[in-house]
């Protein structure tokens, strides 16, 4: 729209002077059509150099930057001999920049100096290529990257390049029988990794290669996850089924509970013949949202409040939601349980290379299967494992960056 | 500037915390390296004459960005010598230290005669450097270009202490961890999923959540919605998992809040997405009156509709302003009717902006319907919407689904939509020039520039909500953009897409962001 009109003035300068040749119409229009064919390439030229610009004065910042403390942390000894009046300014210099005192001056065109972009969070260089798919490019293996690898495009992988999870609408008894058929397989080729995708690029464990960590879990990979209301640890695809029945929405308790809110009283089974004049302190139902008090336990409803008394207070985690420990165990996990010491209720796997062999007693096979691959060890230590389970939040906010790195080499 | 002082002063601060990663290497905490200069011409250049040099390319800004664009894109070349002015459409270099203005290879003999070694380009206000023969990104003066030459409207309120204070106790959240997780299905929970991730790809929805706008641990509520979405963004942004998210609180939450959206079942996305922004807003310490409701919810959604009925008869106009939290659009094929007649080969489709227009149109009333208060009587009348008031993201509902008393069906017509949407024709400050312009034969209103144009209000996609199948056996996708891309959220899968796949889905809802704000 604006092009036209600045274009309309040139028209109209042009026709004061001079007499239009038949063809100035058709000259015109082209030059027009080429000025703006130009400017969007112009415009979008300018934007992607902008943005590599910025990324490689970035990493040469950086990099002047780690310089600068590097040597810094070699000086503590040296200037407490001397002199502690004042602390050394931290300065720097690289090839691309100068680092005086919290400040960087560039030196020259950092698109010439500074080839390799540093991530200026972690200070470890960032992959330049998808590690698969679409225009990948193999790495160089002996370097550690930065987490934040470019996007993968490969069909049947996400933009970490893990692959889509494939059995999710499949039923337990499907799920166990591949799991038992790839174990068969498993046993006849020892030694190659079920799923080539995670870890292609690194496939050997015990190198001391640094492998790239795509972050996921192995395609036939669901997760558990404890029902806030009854604890039951089930399947995260058979969730919303399971909550439906547990919170009494509809299925075969929820004439049970309906009743049981109607008389006041907590527990929920077997008070179906209660008349109903004899309620009391009745609460609004579909108001309980908003009135109920925040309890211990996170979306303990009413009606299992009092099964769940016993199991307070012990495996206390700081964070007061999730990861409760449940006082239904199944009878393979409790003897399991005695055995360990511990009982790993929560199914968080790491390790995204093995694909994992599961025995068909689901239940008892889990926490075994943790072991193996997380670490070589059969029998890890499990009070190790609880760490990462707190970790979402607290190493974020705690700054335990040590912590979270070692999570991380753990997970490969 | 204020970035830059703090930084400088904070320095020192570096030296007591320093943290190493696991290769050995220095990671000071949070800190990121301070550039302080674009280019070392520049350096010398603000060192010497920082103020003058500031003064002049706001003033340029202002050129390039008020005054017509004829302005700036008029050259006098030396190069032919009658030195006659030219108008260029290609971008021009408008000198930094003297007021000419010249096109590309003469810039560079200016360079050399005048030793005038910045320019600025007219189309943006990009910086050229002489000596680096490069376009240069310094850190002051972007933030004046992408101000395009104003002054903040709002102070930046940290101080020196507020750095510091963040500096020291903070760090950087795992690299990868900046968004993008899938949520696992949890039973025909994809209608949730999808207002999920557009929320969480919502700017202004994760700032407030990122800057501890819900302290969960404050919270007292029982089950409460706000807490599950709390928990989600501190998990996508805290955690190096690349895996799905079981969004088990908040399902648990939803079902408690909303009776009518429990149950283990198909619902529809809009409906879900309305009940989810009420609770929200209920959750986060919203007042009951919209109008000046400072929630999260308000602040980001909240729109004015303004419907203005006109009596034919004695031209009597009333005026109500109706709230919303987004545009429905009906997506029923009228056009059909008159193109069949055209016999065009080619599927007829239809664009957001004929809904658009369609839904400011004028809209007859029938005497039955209306009773004007002026004549007292019912009358014939001409019913016209428009927007008020726009929030600073704008979702609109393409109507696919219709339910007659018998039965419901999916309307599958394909519906295009623009990445930028201009939505100023269906303002209410629009619709009231065209009707008095008209009469009066003003002249149109405009600015004759192309960066700014004053008639326009550029909104642009963000995220499109998607169904697929039928009306009772289908799913749902969304898209969202980061940046520059566009990733597919299906179910637990994230997957990079191109523009051209977002633009050919079949829409069913569409979330369009506010292209700049002005701080």
């Amino acid at each position: 729209m604006s092009e036209d009109r600045a274009a309309d003035e040139q028209v109209d300068g042009a026709r004061a002077t001079v007499r239009l040749s038949p063809d100035a119409l058709a000259d015109l229009t082209k030059d027009i059509l080429e000025d703006t064919i130009s400017n969007i390439i112009f415009s979008t030229a300018l934007e992607s150099h902008r943005s590599e610009k910025l990324l490689r004065m970035q990493s040469a910042a950086t990099q002047a930057e780690s310089v600068a403390l590097s040597s810094l942390e070699l000086q503590p000894s040296i200037k407490s001999a001397n002199s502690s009046s004042q602390p050394s300014v931290p300065t720097a210099e690289t090839s691309a920049a100068k680092y005086e005192n919290g400040r960087v001056f560039l030196k020259g065109n950092p698109l010439k100096t500074t080839p390799e972009i540093i991530c200026p969070h972690c200070k470890l260089p960032r992959l330049m290529h998808p590690i698969m798919g679409k225009g990948m490019q193999n790495p160089d293996l002996t370097k550690e990257y930065c987490m934040l690898y470019p996007w993968v495009q490969r069909q049947g992988h996400d933009v970490y390049g893990n692959p889509f999870p494939t059995d999710m609408a499949k039923s337990k008894k499907e799920r166990e029988l591949i799991k038992q058929q790839q174990k068969n397989t498993e046993k006849e080729s020892v030694g190659t990794p079920g799923s080539q995708d995670t870890d292609m690029a690194g496939g050997d464990t015990q190198s001391k290669e640094i492998k790239l960590n795509t972050g996921g879990k192995p395609a036939s990979y669901i997760p558990w996850h404890t029902c806030p209301n009854c604890k039951r640890s089930l399947l995260i695809t058979r969730f919303a089924q399971h909550l439906e029945k547990c919170l009494g929405i509809s299925g075969r308790q929820s004439s049970r509970n309906a009743m049981a809110k109607l008389t006041g009283n907590g527990s929920g089974t077997g008070l179906g013949n209660t008349p109903l004049g004899s309620r009391m302190g009745t609460p609004a139902p579909g108001s309980q949202s908003d009135i109920l008090p925040k309890s211990k336990g996170k979306g303990v409803s009413p009606v299992k409040k009092l099964n769940d008394e016993d199991d307070e207070g012990d495996n206390d985690t700081p964070e007061k939601k999730k990861k409760k420990k449940s006082s239904y165990v199944k009878k393979a996990d409790r003897e399991r349980g005695g055995r360990d010491g511990s009982v790993l209720k929560v199914k968080l796997k790491t390790g995204a290379g093995r694909d994992p062999e599961r025995k068909a007693s689901d239940s008892s096979e889990r926490p075994d299967k943790r072991d193996r691959e997380d670490t070589n060890d059969p029998d890890g230590a499990p009070k190790q494992k609880k760490i990462k389970l707190s970790l979402g939040r607290s190493d974020s906010n705690g700054g335990a960056e040590n912590g979270a790195s070692q999570e991380r080499r753990e997970s490969k | 500037m204020d970035t830059a002082s703090a930084a400088s002063k904070a320095a020192p601060l570096a030296s007591p915390k320093v943290v190493k990663n696991s290769k050995g290497a220095l990671v000071p905490s949070s800190q990121m390296a301070h550039i302080a200069y674009g280019c070392e011409h520049m350096r010398e250049m603000l060192e010497n004459v920082k103020k003058a040099t500031f003064n002049n390319y706001r003033a340029i800004l202002q050129d390039i960005h008020e005054k017509p664009s004829v302005i700036s894109q008029t050259h006098k070349s030396p190069a032919t010598g009658d030195g006659r002015p030219v108008v260029s459409l290609r971008p021009l270099y408008l000198c930094l230290q003297c007021p000419s203005i010249m096109t590309e290879t003469d810039r560079d003999g200016h360079i050399e005669s005048k030793l005038h070694c910045f320019s600025v380009e007219s189309r943006d206000g990009h910086l050229y450097c002489g000596h680096c023969q490069d376009f240069i990104y310094d850190p002051d003066l972007e933030v004046r270009r992408l101000q395009k030459g104003k002054k903040r409207k709002y102070e930046d309120t940290t101080t020196t202490d507020d750095h510091k204070l963040i500096i020291s106790n903070s760090t950087f959240l795992p690299c990868r961890a900046i968004g993008l997780r899938g949520l696992y299905n949890m039973g025909q929970t994809c209608f949730m999923s999808v207002i999920l991730q557009t929320l969480m790809h919502n700017p202004f929805v994760r700032n407030f959540y990122l800057s501890e706008g819900h302290r969960t641990s404050e919270c007292e509520k029982e089950a409460c919605v706000s807490c599950a979405l709390d928990e989600m963004f501190v998990e996508f942004h805290s955690s190096e998992k690349t895996e799905g998210f079981g969004a088990v609180s908040m399902l648990l939450g939803s079902w408690l809040a909303g009776e009518a959206l429990a149950g283990y079942q198909q619902q529809d996305a809009h409906e879900y997405m309305q009940f989810i922004l009420n609770t929200l807003h209920l959750q986060n310490g919203g007042s009951s009156d919209s109008e000046d409701c400072t929630c999260v919810v308000h602040q980001t959604f909240y729109g004015k509709l303004s419907s203005t009925v006109t009596c034919d008869k004695c031209r009597n106009v009333t005026t109500a302003l109706d709230p919303y939290m987004d545009l429905s659009l009906d997506v029923r094929n009228q056009i059909k009717k008159r193109k069949l007649d055209v016999k065009s080969g080619d599927e007829i489709q239809l664009d957001l902006r004929d809904c658009m227009e369609r839904f400011t149109g004028r809209e007859k009333l029938a005497a039955a319907d209306y009773t004007c208060q002026n004549c007292d009587s019912g009358q014939n009348a001409t019913k016209q919407l428009s927007i008020k008031r726009l929030p600073p993201v704008l979702p609109i509902h393409l109507k696919r689904f219709e339910h007659t008393k018998s039965t419901s069906s999916k309307i599958e017509t394909n519906v295009r939509f623009p990445l930028k949407l201009d939505i100023y024709p269906y303002t209410t400050a629009h619709k009231s020039t065209q009707t008095k312009a008209a009469k009066l034969a003003n002249a149109p209103n405009t600015n004759h520039n192309m960066n700014s144009p004053t008639n326009s209000l550029i909104y642009e996609l963000s995220s499109v909500i998607v169904h697929k199948g039928k009306i009772d056996s289908g799913h749902y996708v969304s898209y969202s953009r980061e940046g520059n891309d566009w990733f597919l959220f299906d179910d637990s899968k994230v997957v990079l897409v191109s523009e051209a796949e977002v633009l050919g889905a079949e829409a069913y809802l569409l979330f369009y962001m506010v292209s700049g704000l002005e701080m």
